[in-house]
């Protein structure tokens, strides 16, 4: 399963600064943009600036608007997903091989650690997250 | 036929308190008739008042928003100066003007501490507050939802269900400003009262809003218990905003829990949603490797 990245609190400003490269580089003013997502100019400047959480349909309309750019919408996190869609690396068929020589329910068990595990992980990166995005004071 | 006016309110009220919007517009147009027959303007207001806020319900206050206007400038009678003040604020919340809707709910806020009176107080308190989230500024939401909580302080009998809902709304914006666990007792707090209530019907965007809030306190088992009943019930109430948030967090929860399988199996029934979108295995990707939740505001 591709891993996912989180977007913590202060990664609303990244998302905010990579919308704001992507409407310049379109040659579109915020008026223009705003007027495409069918938002006012105003939410779209905070958007931009990381003070505005978007709504599902809005989300869903910049998307839209970006068509295929969704990669570069979303900048590193994209391409972190397309990384671990890539070719299985040695270690990785190397730990196939093991799980397929195991039982049923052995397989079972790696799994469920294998969940844990990532939920561990998470929790650390979005507690890691919280704790830089308090030290930046955002 | 003043009894007769009266008569007719009291049997619109009871009809907005049974969820009946259709045949409390019908009553309260009545007695708008009663008093226009006796020359009560003032009567006559009240009850066109009354009227509006049950069409704003409807979604058909937007209409009616010149005349509201029109009462709020000419009435000397400040309750009804409140009520087409906040219903036109509402109106134009429903119509997504927003910063005309903030100027009204503010100006209702005024009126009904002119007026003394907590209850209207609390109504415009949480009228600012849902605009305040709606529009991400959840510093002035929370303190709208507390002050309104304050006034509904104390209330019994359907006041305890206007008063969860605006404990609620409190929490989500606690969970929002990561207070987690206080915004989480305030939700449950909210759920109680409205199960206890038998209020389905305001019930789900508590359970969205938990859901929301155990996603982001890593307690899936909770989360997913409560975002499958909200879904349920969003699709019963025919909400579609709920909804598809609900679908968002699923699928959340989904991929957190190593389901993708799972998590695309909600997210084309959210982009099912989005038929203009046109891209929806590019959109899912997008869903299924960035973590959205915070990024995403429930009461957009």
């Amino acid at each position: 399963m591709a891993q996912k990245v989180q977007i913590g609190t202060s990664e609303v400003a990244a998302v905010g600064s990579r919308l704001r490269r992507l409407r310049k580089e379109r040659g579109l003013t915020q008026a223009e943009l705003a007027r495409q997502i069918g938002i006012q100019q105003s939410d779209l400047s905070r958007m931009e600036k990381g003070e505005y959480r978007v709504s599902l349909d809005n989300l869903f309309k910049i998307l839209g608007v970006f068509d295929l750019d969704l990669a570069d919408f979303f900048g590193e996190q994209q391409a972190k997903a397309e990384q671990a869609q890539q070719p299985l690396s040695r270690q990785d068929m190397q730990v196939l091989h093991l799980l397929r020589e195991l039982s049923p329910e052995g397989r079972a068990e790696v799994q469920e650690f294998l969940e844990f595990k990532l939920r561990k992980e998470r929790q650390e990166r979005r507690s890691l997250g919280a704790r830089r995005s308090r030290e930046n004071g955002s | 036929m003043k009894e007769r006016y009266d008569e007719l309110l009291i049997l619109g009220e009871k009809a907005v308190g049974a969820n009946d919007f259709e045949g409390a517009a019908g009553l309260f147009a009545d007695a708008e008739c009663v008093a226009r027959q006796m020359g009560e303007v003032d009567l006559a207001d009240r009850a066109f008042c009354n009227r509006c806020s049950v069409l704003v319900e409807l979604d058909r206050g937007a209409d009616q928003i010149p005349r509201l206007k029109e009462i709020l400038l000419r009435s000397g009678d400040t309750r009804n100066k409140f009520l087409a003040a906040y219903c036109t604020g509402v109106a134009y919340f429903i119509a997504e003007d927003l910063q005309r809707a903030d100027s009204y709910a503010r100006r209702a806020t005024g009126l009904a501490r002119e007026l003394g009176d907590q209850a209207l107080e609390g109504r415009s308190f949480n009228l600012v507050g849902t605009l305040a989230a709606r529009d991400s500024r959840f510093d002035e939401a929370e303190e709208a939802f507390s002050l309104c909580l304050e006034a509904h302080r104390g209330f019994e009998g359907y006041g305890q269900v206007m008063a969860a809902q605006v404990e609620d709304n409190l929490g989500y914006v606690l969970m929002c400003t990561d207070r987690l666990d206080a915004g989480i007792r305030r939700c449950e707090a909210a759920r109680t009262v409205l199960e206890d209530f038998g209020a389905n019907h305001y019930l789900f965007e508590v359970l969205q809003d938990l859901c929301y809030g155990y996603v982001l306190v890593d307690e899936l088992d909770m989360a997913s218990s409560c975002g499958e009943r909200a879904l349920e019930l969003a699709i019963e109430h025919d909400d579609q905003q709920i909804a598809k948030n609900c679908l968002f967090l699923l699928s959340e929860i989904a991929v957190r829990r190593g389901d993708t399988f799972g998590a695309r199996r909600y997210l084309h029934e959210l982009t099912a949603y989005y038929p203009e979108a046109g891209i929806s295995e590019e959109i899912i990707d997008v869903f299924l490797a960035t973590d959205l939740t915070t990024v995403v505001n429930l009461r957009g």
